[in-house]
C-alpha cells in the first residue's frame, strides 16, 4: 500500500490535517485504532448505536462540525481499528519510493500490512497520567478519563458510588456526566486550595471551551451541589482499600505547602475511584522514529517538538495534537491544520507562499488558545510535592512487572551513579511489561528525581522501541510472507 | 608518580569484573565509564552461554582449525569460572545451564555439525550428537523440520542485567573506584605509566595517572586505543534482539541453529529472547560511524530472525513481541577476542570483541593474571595483538 501522507491519530488533530491536505489534493491515509474517528475528545458510541444527546453542549459543537464534515469526506483513506506499530525512516541514499514505512496491524487478528507514505503525520493523543499510590493498582481505581470513555461512547456507568480525586477540572465534566447518566457520586477532591482551584475553574479550561466558560463552570458546579455532591479542596486520595476490589478511599487533607496532613485522614466507601491529575502525551511512536522530545511534566512528559509547520526534528516527519503537549482540543485542530498544509507543501502540492498566508489565522488562533492552555497546565498541576508523598514504599510503581516502590529505592541505593530511567529499567525490569513503560515512566521518573537529588530530565526516558504495543508474531509473520 | 595501579576505560562486563578481579588480588583500580554501568552491550546481549562454536565461527571451518580448537579451550576455562559465578559474586544472576542444542535441518547442515564435534570433542567440550527422535525428547517443544542437534550439557545462559552490575558492586566492595559519567577523553604515555584524562558529565574534567590502562571501551576500543596514537582492529557491529511476551516455563535449553542465524531461550523472568546476529544499521555521522544513538532497527532483520525461530520452536507463532530492540558490539576480523598487551606501548592493554557475555568473566581474569603478574593461568598468545603484525609499529 502506498500513500502520500499517512496520518497516525483521527482526533481533532489527525482530522484537520487530513481536510487541509486532501484540499490540494494530497492522497491522504488516516489510521486509528478506534473504530470510529474522533479521538479522545470525541469518542463516538460504537457503530450500530444510538446514543440519545450525544456529547451535547456548547463544548462539543466545533469539534462534532469538524468530525462531521471530515468522517464525510470521500477523499481521505480511513483505516480504522487498526494500530500502528512501527514507523520505519528509510535509509539514506536508498531507492525505496516510499521515504516511511509504517507497519500496521488490523485489531482482531486481522493480521499486519505496510503502508509505504511520503509524509508522517503522528497526532496520537494523550492519556491519563498514571498516579502511583498504595492500592491504585486495586480492581475499581481507573483513571477519570477511562470513566468518562465509558460514558461518553456507550453512556454506560461502570460502578454504583464514584470518587474522584484530583487536580484537573475534567473530574468535574466527568462528575456530571455519570449523574446525567445515573451514577451515584460521592465527592470530587480537587488538591489544590479552594483559592487555587477557583482561580482555575474560572479560566478558560481545555474541557470548557473559552466562550462560554464561566457559564458552564457554574452551570456544572451548580448542578454537583444540586444533587448533594461534595466538592471538596485541599484533599486528596492517601490510598485505595480493599481486599480483592475497591471498597474504600483514605483522604488525606493537603495544606497551602502541599504536604499532607496524616493525622486527619477519612475513609470513604466506594466502589469506583476516578484519578485525574493531568495527562501524558503519546509520544512513544514519535520517539521511536527519532523524533527529538522535551521533558514538560505539566504539560505531558515528553512532548515532540516542532517548529513553526509542525514539522519535527525528523524530516517528513509532522507531529500535532497532544502528541507536542496536553493543550486540549482547540489547539489539536489548529495545529493538525497547520501540519496538514505543511505536508502539502513538502509533497509538491501547494505553494509555500500560499501556505503561509493560509497559516496565518491559525497561527493566530493558536497562539491565543496555546496561552489559555499554558495557564491551564500551570494551574491544574498538583507540583511534585503530591506525588512524591502518595509514592510510599509499599506502593507498586509498576503494574505489569510487579516492581514496589521500596525494590527501586534499594536498587538506587546498591547501584551508586545510576541515574537514568534506562539504566533502572534495565536492572529492576521496571517499563519492561506489556504496557512499554507507559504507565510507570513518570513515576520513576519522579521517584529517582526525589531519591537522587537530581533534573527530571536529565533522567532521560526509557528508549522508545518498536514495537509500540505488543504484536502477534503469528499476524506478523503469515501477513508478511 | 602514578596515582593508581590500573586506570580501566569502560563499565561494561569486560571492564567491571577486570576491576573486581584487580582489586581483590589488591591492585589500586579506578573505572572510568562515559555513560552508566551496563549501558553498552553488555546490557543489551542475549545473553547466551556459548561453549560450542556458534554458527558466525564455523563459517570456514576447515581453514580455521588450529584457531578453533584454542577457543574451545577457552570455552572450557569459561565453563569452570560460570559454575561458581553466583557463589563468587554472592547473589543471583539467574545464572542457568540447562544445556544447549544446536539444530539442523539439512544433510549439509548435519554435516557440518558433526565436523564441528570432532574439534570440539578433541579439545574436551561436553558435546554429543543427537538424532532427530532423541532431539525432540529432551526438547519437545522443537519442530519437526529438526533433523539433528549437537548437544552441550553446559550451555545456557545468565541474565545481562544483573551480571555486569553485580561485578561492579563487587570491585566497590573490593575497593576499586567506580566512576561513571566520565568519558575519557585523553590517554598519554608519562615517564612512569600513562596520563588519563576524562570529562565529568559536563563539570569539567579531571586527570588520573596511572602504572597500565585496560581498554575495555567495547566497540569504542579503537577510538579510546586511537587517544593514544594506537590502533586496536575492532570493527562496530549492530545487532538485532526481540523479546516475547511471559510464559509458563517451556523452554529449558539455549536454542541455536548451526546454518541460520538464531539464538533463542526462555529468561528467568518468563520472556522467550530471540536473537542470532540480525543485521541493524549503525548510524552515521559525516561518513564516520556514530554510536550516539542505538543502531536503527530493520523491519527484516525481526522478520527474519522471528522465521527462524518459528520455525524451529512453532509455539513462538503463539506469543506476542514485547519489543525489538538493537545493540553494538564490537568484532575482529577474524572474528577472536583482542586480549594482552600491545608490545609497543608497555603497560597498555586491551580485551575486546569476541563472545563477550559469555567469556567476560574469563577475558578479565585472564587479564588480572597478566597485569598483576605479568603471565596466565591460559595461555591467552593466540588472542594477542600483536597478530594484527606492524599495525603499531608504525606509531610515533
Ligand atoms: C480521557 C481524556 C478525556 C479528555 N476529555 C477532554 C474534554 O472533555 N475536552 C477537551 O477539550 N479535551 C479533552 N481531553 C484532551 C483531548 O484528548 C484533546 O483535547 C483532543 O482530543 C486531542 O486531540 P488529538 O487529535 O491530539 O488526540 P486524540 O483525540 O486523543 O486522538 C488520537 C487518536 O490517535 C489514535 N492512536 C494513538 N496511537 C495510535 C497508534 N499507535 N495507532 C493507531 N492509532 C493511534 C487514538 O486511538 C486516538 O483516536 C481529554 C483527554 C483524555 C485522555
Ligand atoms: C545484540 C547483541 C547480542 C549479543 N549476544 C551475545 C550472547 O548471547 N552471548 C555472548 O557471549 N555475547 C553476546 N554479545 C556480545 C557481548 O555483548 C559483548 O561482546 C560484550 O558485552 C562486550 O563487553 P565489553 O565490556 O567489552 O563492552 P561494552 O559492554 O560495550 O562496554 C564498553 C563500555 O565502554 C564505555 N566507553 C566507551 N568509550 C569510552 C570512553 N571514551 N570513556 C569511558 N567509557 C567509554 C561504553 O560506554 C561502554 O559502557 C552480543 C552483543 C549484542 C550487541
Amino acid at each position: 500500500m502506498r500513500t502520500d501522507f499517512a496520518i497516525v491519530g483521527a482526533g481533532p488533530a489527525g482530522m484537520a490535517a487530513a481536510e487541509a491536505a486532501a484540499d490540494y489534493g494530497v492522497h491522504v491515509t488516516l489510521i486509528d485504532e478506534q473504530p470510529t474517528p474522533g479521538g479522545q475528545f470525541l469518542r463516538q458510541p460504537p457503530v450500530g448505536w444510538k446514543v440519545a444527546g450525544w456529547l451535547d453542549g456548547a463544548a462539543y459543537r466545533d469539534g462534532k462540525r469538524l468530525l462531521g464534515r471530515v468522517s464525510a469526506d470521500r477523499r481521505p483513506e480511513w483505516i480504522m481499528q487498526t494500530s500502528v506499530a512501527g514507523i520505519f525512516v528509510a535509509e539514506e541514499g536508498s531507492n525505496d519510493d516510499g521515504r516511511f514505512t509504517l507497519l500496521l496491524e488490523a485489531g482482531g487478528d486481522g493480521g499486519t500490512r505496510r503502508l509505504e507514505a511520503g509524509a508522517v503525520l503522528i497526532a496520537a493523543g494523550c492519556f491519563d497520567l498514571p498516579v502511583v499510590f498504595p492500592g491504585w493498582n486495586l480492581p475499581g481505581v481507573m483513571a477519570t478519563g477511562g470513566i468518562q470513555a465509558f460514558v461518553k461512547s456507550q453512556q454506560f456507568v461502570p460502578g454504583k458510588r464514584f470518587l474522584f480525586a484530583g487536580s484537573h477540572p475534567l473530574q468535574l465534566v466527568v462528575a456530571d456526566q455519570i449523574l446525567a447518566a445515573g451514577g451515584s457520586v460521592a465527592g470530587v477532591l480537587f488538591s489544590q486550595s479552594r483559592r487555587r482551584a477557583l482561580e482555575l475553574l474560572k479560566h478558560p479550561a481545555v474541557v470548557l471551551r473559552a466562550s462560554d466558560k464561566l457559564a458552564e463552570t457554574a452551570a456544572l458546579l451548580r448542578r454537583l451541589s444540586k444533587a448533594g455532591v461534595p466538592v471538596r479542596f485541599g484533599q486528596t486520595v492517601l490510598q485505595a482499600n480493599g481486599e480483592n476490589k475497591l471498597e474504600s478511599v483514605t483522604t488525606v487533607p493537603v495544606g497551602p505547602d502541599g504536604r499532607f496532613d496524616r493525622a486527619a485522614v477519612e475513609d470513604i466507601d466506594c466502589d469506583r475511584l476516578g484519578v485525574c491529575f493531568g495527562f501524558l502525551s503519546s509520544s512513544e511512536l514519535a520517539r521511536q522514529a527519532g523524533v527529538a522530545c522535551r521533558w514538560e511534566p505539566s504539560r505531558g512528559g515528553w512532548i515532540a517538538e516542532h517548529d513553526d509547520t509542525m514539522a519535527s526534528s525528523v524530516a517528513g516527519i509532522y507531529v500535532a495534537g497532544e502528541t507536542t503537549g496536553v493543550a486540549g482540543s482547540d489547539v489539536a485542530a489548529l495545529e493538525g491544520r497547520i501540519a496538514g498544509l505543511a505536508a502539502a507543501v513538502e509533497l509538491g502540492r501547494l505553494d509555500a507562499e500560499r501556505a503561509r498566508s493560509l497559516m496565518r489565522n491559525p497561527r493566530r488562533r493558536l497562539r491565543q488558545s496555546n496561552r489559555f492552555a499554558g495557564l491551564l497546565a500551570a494551574l491544574s498541576w498538583p507540583g511534585h510535592t503530591l506525588f512524591d508523598q502518595l509514592m510510599t514504599d509499599e506502593a507498586t510503581l509498576c503494574k505489569c512487572e510487579e516492581v514496589k516502590v521500596d525494590t527501586l529505592r534499594h536498587h538506587l541505593e546498591q547501584n551508586p551513579g545510576m541515574t537514568t530511567a534506562s539504566a533502572v529499567k534495565l536492572l529492576s525490569r521496571v517499563g519492561m511489561g506489556l504496557c512499554q513503560g507507559r504507565y510507570c515512566h513518570f513515576a520513576l521518573t519522579r521517584l529517582m528525581a526525589g531519591h537522587l537529588g537530581i533534573a527530571e530530565d536529565g533522567i532521560g526516558g526509557f528508549t522508545a522501541r518498536f514495537p509500540a504495543k505488543p504484536l502477534a508474531i503469528d499476524s506478523l509473520i503469515r501477513s508478511e510472507d | 608518580m602514578t596515582d593508581i595501579d590500573v586506570a580501566i576505560v569502560g563499565g561494561g562486563l569486560t571492564g567491571c569484573a577486570s576491576a573486581y578481579y584487580l582489586a581483590q588480588a589488591g591492585a589500586r583500580v579506578m573505572l572510568l565509564e562515559r555513560g552508566q554501568i551496563n549501558q553498552g552491550a553488555s546490557g543489551q546481549n542475549a545473553g547466551s552461554l556459548h561453549f560450542q562454536l556458534e554458527h558466525r565461527l564455523i563459517q570456514n571451518i576447515d581453514a580455521d582449525v588450529r584457531e578453533l580448537e584454542f577457543y574451545v579451550g577457552l570455552a572450557r576455562i569459561a565453563i569452570g569460572q560460570w559454575r561458581r559465578i553466583d557463589d563468587e559474586l554472592g547473589c543471583d544472576t539467574q545464572m542457568s545451564m540447562g544445556g544447549g542444542l544446536m539444530v539442523a535441518e539439512t544433510p549439509d547442515q548435519i554435516d557440518l555439525l558433526e565436523r564441528k564435534s570432532r574439534i570440539e570433542q578433541s579439545q574436551g567440550l561436553d558435546v554429543r550428537m543427537l538424532d532427530a527422535e532423541e532431539a525432540r525428547s529432551m526438547a519437545p517443544y522443537l519442530s519437526d523440520c529438526v533433523r539433528a542437534a549437537l548437544y552441550c550439557a553446559s550451555e545456557g545462559h545468565c541474565n545481562p542485567r544483573l551480571l555486569t552490575p553485580a561485578y561492579a558492586r563487587k570491585a566497590a566492595e573490593s575497593g576499586a573506584s567506580i566512576v561513571t559519567g566520565a568519558a575519557v577523553v585523553a590517554v598519554q604515555r608519562t615517564a612512569d605509566g600513562w596520563q588519563l584524562e576524562f570529562d565529568r558529565d559536563g563539570e569539567g574534567s579531571e586527570t588520573v595517572r596511572a602504572e597500565a590502562v585496560l581498554n575495555a571501551a567495547g566497540a569504542g576500543a579503537p577510538a579510546v586505543a586511537a587517544m593514544a596514537r594506537l590502533h586496536v582492529p575492532l570493527f562496530p557491529v549492530a545487532l538485532t534482539m526481540n523479546v516475547t511476551e511471559k510464559l509458563a516455563p517451556r523452554v529449558g535449553h539455549l536454542v541455536q541453529h548451526v546454518g541460520r542465524k538464531l539464538s533463542l531461550k526462555q529468561a528467568h523472568d518468563g520472556n522467550l529472547l530471540i536473537g542470532g546476529g540480525w543485521a541493524a544499521v549503525l548510524r552515521q555521522r559525516a561518513g564516520r560511524w556514530t554510536d550516539g544513538r542505538s543502531p536503527e532497527l530493520k523491519l527484516e532483520s525481526v522478520l527474519g530472525n522471528l522465521r527462524a525461530a518459528a520455525d524451529v520452536v512453532p509455539l513462538v507463532r503463539s506469543l506476542r513481541l514485547l519489543r525489538s530492540w538493537t545493540g553494538t558490539t564490537a568484532i575482529t576480523a577474524d572474528q577472536l577476542p583482542v586480549l594482552g598487551e600491545i608490545a609497543e606501548a608497555p603497560g597498555y592493554f586491551v580485551a575486546a570483541g569476541g563472545s563477550g557475555f559469555t567469556y567476560g568473566p574469563t577475558y578479565a581474569r585472564l587479564m588480572s593474571e597478566r597485569i598483576l603478574m605479568g603471565r596466565t593461568s591460559y595461555p591467552i598468545e593466540p588472542f594477542s595483538p600483536a597478530r594484527f603484525g606492524a599495525l603499531n609499529a608504525f606509531v610515533g
